[in-house]
């Protein structure tokens, strides 16, 4: 049977940020909340726009980082990843049954931290009725209700959606949406968008795949969906690229020390965008990746400088 | 599936996969030195009294194990789709037995000519224990691991299997294996194992021509 929860109460964590939401003094246009009039806002968090929920816009994802199976060694490092993760600001995780022992990996070590600002996001993925999938998840994540159920590139989604919704409807999911990656699919990911009410969609968006730009994120700002970035740095691929380029002038602006600071920055500064998650196993580049999450935001021109380097880079 | 790549079946990091295998030997290592050295006896046994069915027998007892031990309580924790492999090797161990009960026929092939052309097999496992830079006991070793038992199984199948159709129908899984296997490597930049693996490659068409040749001038 599928688990059904009466949907819980806000935790402390949900409840600060949304009492920051009210009490700042607005929130901007490109889907900031701010505490100045500036135009190189001050970050607190991102809007999802079905709820008005904020979430911080640097969260983090599990593939292959967190896919370490039984190793006790490799968990207790993990461990320190996650906290550095919380102590930052961090909500969201997101997961899937695709990254192998992600997820237990994942109930295993939150359990041990117990943090109070957990946006958990994870997949269904499978051909199949997926209510076996979904319910292992629960167990796996040792958790009663998700924040966020997703249709992993959008396999047997007609299905799956009607699932997500009866269980957002029993309050054992809050939000549900679709990913893809890499690109793919965008035709058929604007077309769900088009016909099913969804609170998320997940796609990859970076200066080199800015595929979505051209129609998946003007239409998540026109139907009200929160959009979650996977592979800001194309699998690591894009600061390994740039290791060698200096950076911009426009990365002191910006308080960049970084090719991965000053990439999340291009990836959360568009409006249309809620939370960008980079995946590590590293503390440092952790720490790193949060502080992306603070200071200054690039504006439309800055973000097409840096689009320019990083294709020339 | 035209919408995944082959890196999207790779979700862990070769950092991971090598602690695993370290892992793996640390606990079962007793068991696969004994079953290695089972399978040495059987197919020396077998090479100089021309009794294929104890290397089969001893082939097919490491299938076994690499099905139910390694992918079903060792790769299973990292990829979902070892549990496929369980199956697919559980059916090459029994494909072994079937053949064996049914053909009894031995290799035309003498002892000599097998032992120089299965020589050149050893190679890829010195090789991988050079590169990888393993204890001599716990590398990816015959019987360990599926990859250098996928490479034996072939050299033995096509080296002592008297029917050459016979001996294609035992390949399959060991190739398809080791194809996949290679194509991960790639991915995990694992460039020693890629080598090997396409090393290994190399041989079995060799073995193969050298069997035809022979053939061609009976």
């Amino acid at each position: 049977m599928m688990k059904k929860t009466a949907p819980t109460n806000l935790t402390r964590r949900r409840a600060l940020l949304s009492a920051l939401a009210i009490t700042a003094s607005f929130t901007s246009s490109r889907g900031w909340t701010n505490t100045n009039t500036n135009t190189r806002t001050q970050l607190l968090a991102k809007n999802i726009p079905s709820s008005g929920e904020q979430i911080p816009p640097i969260g983090m994802g599990t593939w292959i980082t967190f896919n370490i199976g039984s190793d006790q060694q490799a968990r207790a490092q993990r461990e320190q990843v996650l906290r550095a993760f919380f102590e930052a600001g961090g909500g969201m995780i997101d997961s899937s049954p695709m990254y192998g022992s992600a997820q237990d990996v994942l109930g295993d070590l939150l359990s041990r931290l117990a943090p109070e600002n957990l946006f958990s996001a994870t997949k269904v993925w499978t051909d199949g009725d997926g209510e076996g999938q979904i319910n292992e998840a629960f167990q796996l994540w040792r958790r009663d209700q998700f924040d966020l159920l997703q249709v992993h590139n959008l396999v047997n989604w007609p299905e799956h959606i009607t699932r997500l919704q009866e269980m957002k409807e029993a309050g054992s999911i809050r939000y549900l949406g679709v990913t893809t990656s890499h690109g793919r699919r965008h035709a058929e990911m604007e077309k769900i968008m088009q016909q099913v009410p969804l609170d998320f969609i997940q796609l990859t968006y970076n200066p080199i795949d800015h595929e979505a730009e051209q129609r998946l994120l003007p239409l998540a700002q026109d139907k009200g969906i929160a959009v979650i970035v996977n592979r800001p740095f194309r699998r690591g691929g894009l600061t390994q690229r740039l290791q060698n380029t200096p950076l911009p002038g426009l990365a002191a602006d910006l308080d960049c020390d970084s090719w991965a600071q000053l990439l999340l920055k291009f990836t959360i500064a568009h409006p249309a965008v809620s939370c960008a998650i980079p995946a590590t196993s590293n503390v440092e580049h952790m720490v790193e990746n949060m502080s992306a999450g603070n200071g200054p935001m690039p504006t439309a021109s800055q973000r097409e400088q840096i689009a320019e380097i990083v294709l020339r880079g | 599936v035209g919408s995944y790549s082959i890196a999207d079946f790779v979700a862990f990091d070769l950092l991971t996969w090598r602690s695993l295998i370290g892992r793996y030997w640390s606990e079962d290592g007793a068991l696969i030195l004994t079953m290695a050295a089972l399978l040495v006896v059987a197919t020396v046994f077998g090479i100089y009294k021309r009794k294929r069915w104890s290397v089969y027998l001893a082939l097919a007892l490491c299938w076994v194990w690499l099905a139910l031990r390694f992918h079903g309580q060792w790769h299973q924790q990292l990829n979902w789709a070892a549990g496929y492999w369980v199956w697919a090797f559980m059916l090459q161990a029994g494909l072994m037995i079937t053949v064996l009960l049914h053909d009894r026929r031995e290799s035309s092939l003498t002892k000599y000519q097998v032992a120089s052309l299965a020589l050149p097999w050893l190679v890829p496992l010195v090789v991988s224990w050079v590169i990888h830079g393993d204890p001599w006991w716990a590398g990816e070793w015959v019987t360990a691991t599926p990859d250098p038992t996928a490479w034996f199984t072939l050299a033995v199948v096509l080296l002592l299997e008297p029917r050459i159709i016979t001996a294609l129908l035992l390949s399959i899984i060991p190739a398809l294996s080791m194809l996949l296997s290679t194509l991960f490597a790639v991915v995990l930049n694992d460039i020693a194992l890629s080598v090997i693996n396409l090393t290994a490659a190399v041989f079995v068409v060799l073995t193969v021509c050298t069997l035809h040749i022979r053939q061609l001038r009976r």
